[in-house]
């Protein structure tokens, strides 16, 4: 079974300068799930990724949390609407 | 290399303010960001150019420097060594490095000094620190995310296997699955580039580019062939050998049959993404073909046949 490796919020937070406002904001926007293990909250290492993506949007482009959540969804549906091209696509070769 | 028009990037007169770089930059920055525009080749080109025309012009020293050759900055260099031998200490830019100027650059997944052009390297030189990322923090930042293409034969996918692939002088072991789709993109952790200020290496993500086959199609994991059956099996019926993808079945063509008729082959498609031992199916469309060039005697047998109805 693969092990979920754990990574401190507190450690993150001292490591990119954020305040906990913006980790509270993150949570209650659901954008990231993080785990409470001991009254300490974490994240999962493949959430990792996501999480450094909404830092650069909010602190690099100035966006706030509903904008982001806004684009998240966005860049689902356009991931979703990218396969199904992908999968017309291939059906499309069958008659060319 | 190309002299790059750092005005014309941020859409800007030579005359443009501070303020005005700043804001022209902030808008492009926002809109070819790559985190707004994922898997966007062009516009993460264009936001790396955004970035370089930004470092450039919203650091006095640079802009002083890239305003007084601009086309000619191939000469740049000899026109400072020519000033500095003539006892004049020159303008005092900074030869090789980054002045400490109080710009902005906004960061994506990985980037760096690395990713400015020929020309930004040879006019500025290299080596861009830290104190330039708009948070002014020492942070560390996931590696470059890589994407790669990998050209494949339908056969080459069928059955999973293990490929060496090269890139950028390291060898990756990869595993491809079987039924992988053309088009489909697989993400190999850790394999992008490396980490900045001990971050974690970026990701590396493959395309599948299948190569269309010349006796199959594909959907999915089905299949789909042209078999062909002369007049006189298609209208009485009998026994064809077809070609499945690996292999040959005996099939009975029922009397009767028409043109584009369509028969389904259970199980005899492609292998199912991630799914162990389950294939698709194989449609075979019979293609009847008329016979031509009749001898005297074979037309005039069709001319009795087309009198009996």
């Amino acid at each position: 079974m693969k092990e979920t490796v754990l990574i401190s919020i507190q450690d993150i937070m001292e490591h990119h300068s954020l305040d906990v406002d913006f980790i509270d904001a993150i949570e209650n926007y659901q954008l990231v799930t993080f785990v409470v293990q001991k009254s300490s909250k974490y994240i999962r290492e493949d959430d990792m990724p996501r999480l450094e993506q909404i830092i650069r949007l909010h602190y690099d482009l100035e966006i706030n949390m509903a904008g982001i959540e806004v684009i998240k969804h966005m860049l689902d549906k356009m991931e979703g609407l990218h396969d199904t091209i992908r999968k017309l696509q291939n059906k499309l070769n069958r008659y060319e | 290399m190309k002299y790059i028009d750092y005005y014309k990037t941020l859409g800007l007169d030579k005359s443009a303010s501070t303020a005005e770089i700043k804001k022209a930059y902030r808008k492009l920055a926002r809109k070819y960001h790559p985190d707004i525009n994922p898997n966007d080749a062009d516009a993460k080109q264009k936001f790396q150019l955004i970035n370089e025309a930004n470092e450039v012009l919203s650091d006095p020293e640079k802009r002083k420097k890239y305003d007084k050759y601009g086309k000619d900055w191939e000469h740049a260099e000899a026109y400072e060594k020519a000033q500095k031998e003539r006892g004049n200490k020159g303008d005092g830019f900074n030869q090789g490095g980054f002045s400490e100027g109080n710009y902005e650059r906004y960061t994506s997944s990985g980037f760096d000094e690395s990713d400015f052009s020929d020309f930004f390297n040879t006019m500025f030189g290299g080596g861009a620190g830290a104190g330039g990322f708009s948070r002014g923090r020492s942070v560390k930042f996931r590696g470059q995310d890589l994407n790669a293409s990998l050209n494949l034969s339908l056969n080459d996918v069928y059955t999973t296997q293990k490929q060496v692939l090269n890139l950028n002088g390291k060898s990756i072991r990869i595993t491809i699955p079987a039924g992988v789709e053309n088009g489909q993109t697989i993400k190999i952790k850790g394999h992008g580039g490396v980490g900045v200020n001990g971050g974690p290496n970026g990701d590396l993500y493959i395309t599948f580019n299948i190569a269309p086959d010349d006796n199959f199609k594909r959907d999915a994991a089905n299949l789909y062939t042209e078999h062909y059956i002369d007049l006189y099996t298609a209208v009485l019926g009998g026994e064809v050998i077809v070609n499945t993808f690996k292999d040959k079945v005996k099939l009975t063509v029922k009397p009767g049959t028409q043109n584009e008729t369509k028969v389904r082959l259970k199980g005899k498609g492609f292998p199912v993404y991630k799914r162990d031992g389950e294939f698709g199916d194989l449609y075979i469309t019979y293609k009847v073909r008329i016979p031509t060039n009749l001898t005297p005697e074979q037309k005039e047998l069709f001319v009795k046949l087309s009198k009996l109805d």
